[in-house]
């Protein structure tokens, strides 16, 4: 019996490992793999993206909701007025910026109104995601001054059935707003926000807090 | 046994590679976005102990202002030994000649939380304001709430009565001598009392309205409050001179300010009635048009015969075109003053001996051109005073040679004040700050008496503070006016004795 190995000038078999080039049916089961594995991988980032765009935006929201609102509260805190325009949309603060200087003339040196600063919501009115897509919340730090920042930049839309900013009594102001980010791909992340800011300066007539429903 | 050498593939290796950058990839992205959420809910911790800070220190602020405020009403002891009391430091680092700095680390009501309270109070007998800083510390974040506090009036009314007051039930004089606010009137005239953003009426004893009177509102008055929790303190020492008011600091202030027109004495300290009224007389004529600063005024006597001051307050319509009333308008002129007047009745006068004053008395007068008396929005306010002459303005009078604390631009000065004795104004009045006598009041709307006057308006925005009752009267038969408005600014920071009346109230925070 012969092996091929016996005859001299024919190819010698040789092992899978020390041929040069694949068989048909490697590549085939090589393909297969790689497709099977570069499939999931699309899959999974896919997947991934939608869920990482998803957490990604909803730190965002929240994020910047939660700032705005904390930075909300903390200047009513220390305001001397508040008010808000008939559609909710405007709150104007009042500031006392010299507390040794009677500017009103009232006899108290400390409840003046020297600068006015405005938390403004722009945009459409409503609940709706897509309406929402380029409403924004600007911060006035002084009114008549040029200069304002954005507070949140798209996505604000109210909460249904109320006002942005309700002022029940002149010490009082409650926030109430949503955030919702406008990508529909990672299924519209949304935040909706309510609190209540309380004038620790608020005027001697107005020290009566009603309770909030 | 043979072996076969394996070769290495330069296939599998780019395989692996691949394999391993996209792992890289996708282990990177994964790491990105948990840094990204991890910073997030780092910040949104931090955002967390921030607020919480936040209400931790302002929550210290009111504990440490409920504590100022127990050390200041408690007057047993020195507002500083009350506060050591309540476990507070001295922080000698802090306190300066000017200020003292007390400090306490409140741990209560709080659980597993603390908050370092410093309060500024200056270093004076009768500190006015004072200051609390509370820091509190939560997790890696620290957060300060500063209040301002200022030692106010405690008690706002348009007209205040600390006497015990009686049974009596009626509203006449008698009820009024006996310790009570009596409001007498009568259908048709107007007698109003006002309490604006406070109460018309704080009483310790009973306050009897004629039914008459529709413009006091009963759930505007606090009666019958005497030995009770809600009693106004008896600040007026009971039928004697020491009172609300420091009477020596005032008469310092008048001694000390110059005035020509007080012929022989040359300052603002009058010794009768008469030279009083002869001073008014002149000031009336120039271009201030009234006598200016703390005017103090003697009445010693009894007798007309012996001070013609009293015959002329009682009957002025005599007088006329004599050196006792202004030259022009005397029905309207009449006494006119920008800042106090004090009548320092001498001691042959007790609570209820009374002098009448029927010409008109205008004390920091209100334009009162655009006042409605249906309509207290209207009420207008002549304080504080506008001095023409800065030297007769009680800040700008050094009395600390007397051994007195000179007078700020922040006291609240009381615009007519007197002593044990009763000025019974009969007359118009036009008056812009407190009324003050730790003695008997009273009020009456006679436009048909002394110079008649048509329509006759009795008109003090303020607050009228009496200690031994009121009578408050609108009954005469001429059409007339009486309205008594309470009016926060005239009572902000009374130049009270000492601390008297007042409390401690949260200014602003910042």
């Amino acid at each position: 019996m012969r092996f091929p190995g016996d005859y001299p000038g024919k190819a010698e078999w040789k092992p899978f490992a020390n041929r040069s080039a694949y068989t048909l049916l490697e590549v085939l089961v090589a393909s297969s793999a790689a497709a099977l594995v570069i499939g999931c991988a699309l899959v999974f980032m896919k997947f991934a993206r939608v869920s990482v765009s998803g957490i990604l935006s909803q730190a965002i929201v929240s994020n910047t909701s939660a700032h705005a609102i904390a930075h909300m509260r903390r200047r009513i805190q220390l305001a001397t007025s508040t008010t808000t325009d008939a559609a909710g949309n405007t709150l104007t603060l009042g500031f006392d910026d010299n507390y040794q200087t009677d500017s009103d003339g009232d006899g108290s040196t400390y409840n003046d109104r020297d600068h006015y600063e405005t938390f403004q919501f722009t945009g459409t009115n409503g609940t709706s995601a897509a309406a929402a897509s380029s409403n924004c919340l600007v911060y006035t730090p002084k009114v008549g001054t040029p200069g304002s920042s954005l507070l949140v930049r798209f996505g604000v839309r109210n909460l249904p059935s109320y006002k942005i900013f309700t002022i029940p009594n002149p010490g009082t102001v409650v926030i109430r707003f949503g955030v919702v980010d406008i990508n529909a791909r990672d299924r519209f992340q949304s935040i909706d926000i309510q609190g209540t800011g309380v004038s620790l300066n608020r005027p001697v007539s107005s020290n009566v807090i009603s309770i909030l429903p | 046994m043979k072996t076969i050498p394996r070769k290495k593939s330069q296939e599998d290796g780019a395989a692996f590679i691949f394999y391993l950058v996209l792992m890289l990839v996708v282990i990177s992205m994964i790491a990105g976005v948990m840094t990204y959420v991890s910073g997030a809910v780092n910040l949104e911790h931090r955002r967390s102990d921030m607020v919480a800070a936040q209400e931790y220190a302002q929550g210290g602020a009111v504990v440490a202002c409920e504590e100022t405020s127990q050390a200041f009403k408690t007057t047993t002891a020195t507002l500083s030994a009350n506060l050591l009391a309540k476990g507070y430091s001295l922080d000698s680092t802090l306190s300066t000649g000017q200020t003292n700095v007390y400090k306490r680390t409140i741990s209560a009501p709080f659980s597993n939380q603390t908050v370092l309270a410093q309060l500024w109070i200056p270093n004076v007998s009768a500190p006015k304001t004072a200051k609390i800083v509370a820091v509190a510390k939560k997790g890696k974040i620290t957060q300060n709430a500063t209040v301002n506090l200022q030692m106010v009036w405690g008690y706002p009314a348009a007209i205040i009565s600390t006497n015990a007051g009686s049974n009596d039930t009626g509203y006449s004089s008698s009820a009024g001598k006996a310790g009570n606010v009596a409001i007498d009137g009568v259908t048709g005239r107007p007698l109003i009392v006002d309490g604006n953003v406070a109460k018309a009426v704080l009483a310790n004893g009973r306050v009897n309205i004629d039914p008459a009177i529709a413009a006091v509102p009963a759930t505007s008055v606090s009666s019958g409050t005497f030995g009770s929790a809600d009693e106004v303190p008896d600040y007026t020492a009971q039928g004697t001179d020491n009172s609300l008011f420091d009477f020596a600091r005032f008469t310092a202030v008048a001694d000390a300010t110059p005035n020509p027109l007080n012929t022989g004495v040359g300052t603002n300290h009058f010794t009768s009635l008469a030279s009083f009224l002869k001073a008014n007389a002149l000031a009336a004529a120039t271009p201030a048009g009234a006598l200016e600063g703390v005017i103090v005024v003697d009445v010693t006597s009894t007798s007309k015969t012996v001070d013609v001051g009293i015959d002329v307050l009682a009957d002025p319509a005599k007088y006329i075109g004599t050196a006792y009333l202004p030259a022009v308008n005397p029905k309207t002129k009449g006494i006119t003053v920008r800042g106090s007047l004090f009548f320092k009745f001498g001691s042959a006068y007790g609570p209820l001996d009374k002098i009448f004053n029927r010409m008109p008395m205008n004390i920091n007068p209100a334009n009162l051109s655009g006042l409605n008396a249906a309509s207290p929005t209207t009420y207008p306010s002549g304080y504080p005073a506008v001095y023409s002459d800065s030297t007769k303005n009680p800040v700008n009078v050094n009395i600390t040679s007397k051994g007195f604390t000179n007078f700020t631009a922040e006291d609240d000065l009381p615009a007519v004040m007197y002593s044990i004795g009763t000025v019974d104004m009969h007359g118009p009045v036009n008056i812009s700050g407190v009324v003050y006598t730790p003695s008997y009041s009273e009020l009456e709307n006679k436009g048909n008496e002394g110079f008649t006057v048509a329509n006759q308006l009795q008109y003090i925005k303020g607050s009228v503070i009496v200690g031994m009752g009121l009578y408050y009267q609108n009954t005469s038969t001429s059409t007339g006016t009486s309205i008594i408005s309470f009016d926060q600014r005239t009572v902000d920071s009374l130049a009270t004795l000492g601390n008297s009346g007042k409390t401690v109230k949260v200014a602003y925070w910042q």
